[in-house]
């Protein structure tokens, strides 16, 4: 069976990994490209794990930004400061952790649906940022420096080296990939329907013996996991974590983009991230008021585009309805 | 035979406004069961008390001899219920397989007597539409997706709400002969809708609502006794 919904996503997805694939073969000079790039990348992953509990599990949220900062923190706090570790053991840790806390926090938020969820998740990745931004052990508004990237190693086989640009990009590019194919599979199981069904008619879900509450809480806990996933890459990238990661502005940011790729299609995460981020970075660099004629871009985009870019490439491809 | 299902005097109520005044019936294994009345009577309520939807405020709910009165809609359901809704409740994003297989379940015995084939098989016509949405199909496609999705939770007992309301007379008999298939195989059913012809036919056992009230519960002999009064209470 096939992971792919239609031949559009199936397009973009093999020409955007086989661009991926040969970029730093070109940019192999311009390091400020390829890292430009690679946090391109990991913000897609951040939008992907969004997409799918707003446009898939129908779980509006605006703290999810809480997780992304939560998964750099947690690495900067339990790895040791001049140590070398390994980063598929603190990739579990990161993980297992955030997860641990969706778990709660999701316990918590999941009572709530509509409008009170929004405003709840805000409220709990407020409590989190001003946690962070007041704790002197934390940096405060600072935040933590990591001075030592971790090894890739495997059974002793180093095949990444994170203080090289290219590699770093690579092991991002991966984690899309893994994620993009993750969510995918996920979404064609069993577990995947009953969210869809959830999203679309929870009490006939429910009639039909499922536990909403348990389902969503799963699909919350997914998402926000591969969130501290995406800031923990983030962490490494740039060496350091600060409150800002998980301000409600980071989480409106990916919505955003979420919407703009085209709510619940996965792959729209991926178009939405690359589509705000070169904008943001060509606009900036014409005009000083770049924020304005953003606002404009993204306004028409929303208004025009029926399911955002993924929705204008399947017409492009001329995907049936059906798929 | 043992009682698949009683319900002793239920009270449910929307708001300050009370709708079922008391309602008590009872099922037996494998029989089949048609509720009856005008539109605003309380027939849904009923089924929806009894599955939890709309809880009654009084009265318990026992299914084989166990009280699940304040069990969630959801635990009951898993307990071998299936509920087929008025107005069919398909979900606009799930194709019709994917209707089948996302509902499909083995019954808390680990029997699976309706499979996904099974219920194709039953359906034929939904063949031809396994990869439509749920809102790419008629009425009648619709209705036999939901018998159908129903069916594949391999229940004890099936709660059919208004099966055949809105549907061309060749999709309704299509669905009857369904639904006499079901019967058949044992299931024990409760059908609710207005054709006292199919279901006097059908039923081994009727019950007419009139106002949140049950005003005749009795097996069909009884039911050709007060046809008149029993047609007199379904007419506008």
């Amino acid at each position: 069976m096939s992971i792919f919904t239609n031949k559009s996503e199936k397009l973009f997805i093999f020409f955007f990994f086989a661009i991926g694939l040969v970029i730093p073969l070109f940019l192999a000079d311009n390091v400020f490209y390829i890292n430009k790039i690679s946090s391109m990348i990991i913000i897609a992953i951040f939008v992907m794990s969004l997409d799918y509990l707003v446009g898939r599990s129908g779980l509006i949220t605006l703290g999810h930004a809480m997780f992304y900062g939560i998964g750099g923190y947690i690495f900067t706090i339990i790895a040791p400061e001049y140590e070398t570790v390994n980063f598929w053991i603190y990739t579990f840790y990161v993980m297992s952790i955030s997860a641990f806390v969706a778990l709660i926090v999701g316990f918590i938020v999941l009572r709530t649906s509509g409008i009170y969820m929004i405003m709840i998740t805000l409220a709990l990745s407020q409590m989190c940022f001003y946690y962070f931004a007041d704790s002197v052990d934390y940096g405060g508004f600072d935040g933590l420096f990591i001075y030592i990237k971790p090894e890739t190693s495997i059974f002793g086989f180093n095949f990444l080296d994170l203080n090289n640009e290219s590699h770093f990009y690579y092991l991002c590019l991966l984690s899309l990939f893994n994620c993009f194919v993750f969510f995918k599979v996920l979404m064609k199981s069993s577990f995947g329907r009953v969210i869809d069904a959830l999203k679309e008619n929870p009490e006939r879900a429910t009639a039909l013996g499922y536990n909403i509450f348990h389902f969503r809480l799963i699909a919350y806990v997914i998402a926000s996991s591969l969130a501290a996933y995406a800031g923990y890459l983030f962490a490494l990238q740039y060496g350091f974590v600060n409150p800002s990661m998980m301000s409600w502005e980071v989480s409106a940011t990916a919505l955003v983009m979420a919407l703009l790729g085209g709510l619940g299609s996965i792959y729209g995460a991926i178009l939405g991230a690359f589509a705000y981020e070169g904008l943001h970075y060509v606009l900036e660099h014409v005009t000083q008021y770049w924020m304005f004629f953003m606002g404009c871009l993204i306004i028409l985009m929303v208004l025009t585009l029926k399911n955002g870019l993924s929705g204008l490439l399947s017409n492009l491809v001329g995907d049936k309805e059906n798929e | 035979m043992s009682n698949i299902l009683e319900v002793h005097n239920l009270h449910t109520f929307y708001g300050d406004s009370h709708i079922l005044h008391g309602i008590s019936f009872e099922i037996q294994a494998g029989e089949t069961v048609s509720i009856m009345g005008r539109n605003g009577m309380g027939k849904s309520t009923t089924l929806k008390s009894i599955l939890g939807i709309t809880p009654p405020r009084s009265g318990n709910v026992i299914y084989k001899e166990e009280n699940i009165t304040s069990l969630p809609t959801w635990k009951r359901m898993q307990k071998d219920i299936a509920y087929v809704p008025e107005g069919r409740g398909m979900f606009h994003n799930l194709t019709v397989k994917e209707h089948l297989l996302m509902a499909a379940r083995k019954n808390t015995r680990g029997e699976a007597n309706w499979t996904y084939d099974q219920v194709i098989e039953l359906f034929p016509r939904l063949t031809e539409r396994l990869t439509n949405k749920g809102n790419q199909l008629s009425g009648g496609e619709q209705q036999m997706l939901a018998i159908g999705r129903a069916l594949v939770t391999n229940p004890d007992l099936l709660i059919l709400d208004e099966a055949t309301e809105g549907l061309a007379p060749l999709i309704r008999k299509e669905i009857w002969q369904v639904i006499r298939k079901i019967k058949d195989s044992g299931v024990s059913t409760i059908i609710v809708d207005k054709n006292i012809k199919v279901l006097n036919e059908l039923c081994e056992k009727h019950i007419l609502i009139v106002k949140g009230k049950v005003v005749f519960h009795g097996d069909s002999a009884a039911l050709n006794k007060n046809k008149g009064f029993i047609e007199e209470s379904l007419s506008v």
